[in-house]
């Protein structure tokens, strides 16, 4: 149907708007549109890097391709209530400051096997202050949302179909 | 005046009931002025987000939270929502003054709410008809069963009624569609409960949906539900029922309907020498003009509420607190429906089944408390909706490809069961409307002040209700159960009704058993304004029939010279 297409292009559209090329002057910028979030494209860099090491493109669609940390940030910054993006932003330095004590460098210059260290200690829940801890959760809740709410996850996981047809109140679990 | 400013019947408001008022008069070749408040929304044409996928939303479904914080009081509204949002006045559109806390939740545009509905439609019997007199509240109503049966299945024939035969004597059985089925654990429950109660029912609950179309339904260029329970978008397929797909469109058909949105009703005209009334006055919201329709015949239908106001509003000589208001019960005995309470449990047997499809519709349970004669401390009761399925959540636990790993796999939870309630609330005269005296809105007409709260009978009532379906769940076997009291506001059910109340006397109601005013005749309310009681039942076909036969009554006298 030719409505749908045309939606379909604007839902494009209006991604792309938020996926504009980053700023390539000396000082990074931050490549996406923020009304109240303030962030440098360090920071950014700094998002990208965390959440393609938590979902990692190996194996298929990763944090990568699904520009995860710009729907973190895009999310934050209109859904999130003014406390929690605060939280946010003191998160992202906080974690910053963290990161620099144990390895003397930043997130993005860290070693893969030293981000994996992190990470395997940010999921048991010790080393880092619970600052740290609850900038890392956002960060992973949001990541895991841009997954499971992917178009390729929901047709090829949950068997979205827009259009079931029919209802059937008791069908066997183990049915195709 | 021109004549194109005079029409043979005016209706104010397009949604539920206005639609059907507008279908009759123009059917009948009445010249009909159907004014809408809020903007045009034409059926396919105007569903921008119908066809869209979750992934395509921006926000995957949520209210971005600017719009949250300006706008508490829809906010609360359990389909505002990133997909519909766009169907609902925001707080910020339509102030008015709440003396105590009411949640007014509104739509402003050709088909009113009826294109966000839960489209439930269980009909009214005698049980209901008799509450008021039975047990000494309100008024007698005017009207039984036998006057509006036939009207029932008039309206249910062309809106088209899923559901099944039931035999029940408190909730009459009437022209359906097929249903869809019960889940495994909804069954279950009914066994249950069958077993264990004598005249307690769980049945599947009647909704507005094409289940199996019918030739007229076809004739309306509706097709069949397609189980995307996506509804409150409006539907591609037209498979529910709503005034934009279906009255609004078979109106116009006969060329004898006009249109006119953007117009909001500031009063309705009284002629005094005639002492009747002659037309409404509107204001258009784009250009802030008034304008003046006359007709001699006009049937509100704004809406409970705006009803309400429209008819305040409408102040003369003969009529300084309101027109029709000779008693000085004009916007009092405002009632709504009891939505606070819920439970929650878990089913753990059945764990080789699941549901499959989206069903528009749940299980319900009728009335059962207070029905055949009082049984507990409270007057009246409730009837509760219940659901199940299955869900299953992601493993979000580990990183990296430990996570992606985790992520593939989607384990079924147990069925999960869930019930609310919908409790009669009892009209009193210190529930009330009324104009304020110096607010305005944009459109200088006065805000509504809102004076509605709850009663000792429905703390009581939320408390059996509690109490009875814990019993039940119980007795089925489910686990976890967790009962909550939302403490929610009254008009959060979105089913406020009354004000103008119909009844036998002109001293202790406004409307007679026609739903004309007593004190103006050609003045007809077939909204949610007109309920002398609130019943259990949602009220939608119970107004689209009231409203089909005022209709006919109208057409009638006119045809006699009696208007």
């Amino acid at each position: 149907m030719d409505r749908r297409s045309v939606i379909r292009n604007i839902a494009y559209i209006s991604v792309g708007a938020i996926i504009l090329p980053a700023c390539t002057q000396n000082e990074k910028r931050v490549s996406t549109a923020l009304k109240n979030l303030k962030i440098n494209g360090d920071q950014e860099q700094m998002l990208a890097d965390l959440t393609q090491t938590i979902l990692p493109s190996a194996g298929g669609t990763g944090a990568k391709e699904l520009q995860s940390h710009l729907f973190a940030l895009m999310m934050i910054d209109d859904c999130a209530s003014v406390d929690d993006q605060k939280k946010f932003s003191d998160g992202l330095r906080t974690f910053d400051d963290a990161v620099q004590k144990k390895y003397n460098t930043s997130f993005s210059k860290c070693s893969d096997g030293q981000k994996i260290e992190l990470l395997k200690d940010l999921e048991a829940k010790k080393n880092y202050s619970e600052d740290v801890q609850n900038f890392y959760n956002t960060v992973k809740r949001y990541t895991v949302q841009s997954y499971t709410s992917s178009q390729e996850y929901m047709v090829n996981v949950l068997k979205y179909n827009i259009i079931p047809g029919k209802y059937k109140g008791c069908v066997p679990v183990n049915q195709a | 005046m021109g004549d194109a400013n005079k029409f043979d019947a005016i209706v104010i408001g397009s949604g539920m009931s206005g639609g059907w008022a507008a279908k009759e008069f123009c059917e009948k070749g009445f010249k009909t002025l159907l004014l809408e408040r809020g903007r045009d929304v034409k059926h396919l044409k105007d569903y921008p987000t119908t066809n869209m996928n979750p992934w395509e939303f921006k926000h995957r479904g949520e209210v971005p939270y600017e719009i949250q914080k300006d706008n508490p009081v829809i906010s609360r509204c359990y389909a505002f929502r990133e997909d519909a949002m766009h169907f609902f006045v925001k707080d910020t559109e339509h102030p008015y003054v709440q003396e105590k806390p009411f949640d007014w939740i509104r739509g402003y545009q050709v088909g009113g709410k009826s294109i966000m509905w839960a489209r439930q439609t269980q009909r009214w019997s005698d049980f209901d008809f008799d509450g008021p007199a039975r047990d000494g509240f309100a008024v007698d109503w005017p009207i039984r069963s036998k006057d509006i049966a036939a009207w029932y299945s008039y309206v249910e024939k062309f809106v088209g009624i899923s559901g099944n035969k039931d035999g029940l004597p408190q909730l009459p059985d009437g022209e359906f569609l097929p249903a869809w089925e019960l889940s495994c654990v909804e069954n279950h429950f009914k066994d249950v409960v069958s077993k264990n109660y004598k005249d307690r029912h769980v049945i599947y609950s009647r909704c507005a949906h094409l289940s199996e179309p019918q030739p007229i339904h076809i004739e309306q260029g509706r097709t069949q539900c397609q189980a995307r329970n996506l509804c409150q978008r409006g539907c591609p397929f037209g498979g529910y029922y709503n005034s934009n797909s279906t009255t609004i469109p078979w109106a116009q058909r006969t060329g004898n309907l006009t249109l006119r949105p953007f117009s909001v009703v500031h009063s309705i005209i009284y002629d005094e020498k005639a002492g009747k009334a002659n037309g409404v006055r509107i204001i258009d919201t784009n250009t802030k003009q008034a304008t003046e329709y006359f007709a001699p015949v006009i049937f509100v239908n704004a809406g409970a509420l705006n009803t309400n106001l429209i008819l305040l509003n409408s102040k003369s000589n003969h009529f300084p607190d309101g027109l029709g208001n000779a008693n000085g019960l004009l916007g009092k005995y405002f009632a709504f429906h009891n939505y606070r309470a819920r439970i929650n449990g878990v089913c753990e047997d059945f764990k080789d089944f699941k549901t499959e499809g989206g069903r528009p519709t749940s299980a319900y349970i009728p009335r059962f408390r207070n029905l055949f004669k009082q049984e507990t401390d409270f007057l009246r009761g409730y009837a509760a909706g219940f659901g199940s399925g299955r869900e299953s959540w992601p493993d979000a636990n580990g990183f990296g490809g430990e996570l992606k790993n985790n992520l593939s796999k989607r384990d079924l939870g147990p069925w999960y069961v869930g019930s609310h309630m919908m409790g009669e609330t009892i009209p009193k005269e210190t529930n009330y409307v009324t104009l304020d005296p110096d607010k305005k809105d944009e459109w200088g007409i006065p805000q509504l002040k809102i004076s509605v709260g709850y009663d000792d009978n429905d703390e009581k009532m939320v408390k059996d209700y509690l109490d009875q379906m814990t019993e039940m769940f119980t007795k089925a076997g489910f686990k976890n159960i967790s009962t909550s009291d939302s403490k929610q506001a009254p008009g959060l059910d979105i089913h406020e009704m009354g004000g103008v109340r119909m009844g036998k006397d002109p001293k202790t109601s406004l409307l007679n058993e026609w739903n004309q005013l007593h004190e103006c005749k050609n003045v007809f309310v077939t909204d949610g304004a007109c309920m002398t009681s609130t019943s259990t039942q949602n009220p939608s076909l119970t107004y689209m029939a009231i409203t089909a036969r005022a209709a006919n009554h109208a057409i009638e006298e006119m045809k006699k010279n009696n208007l």
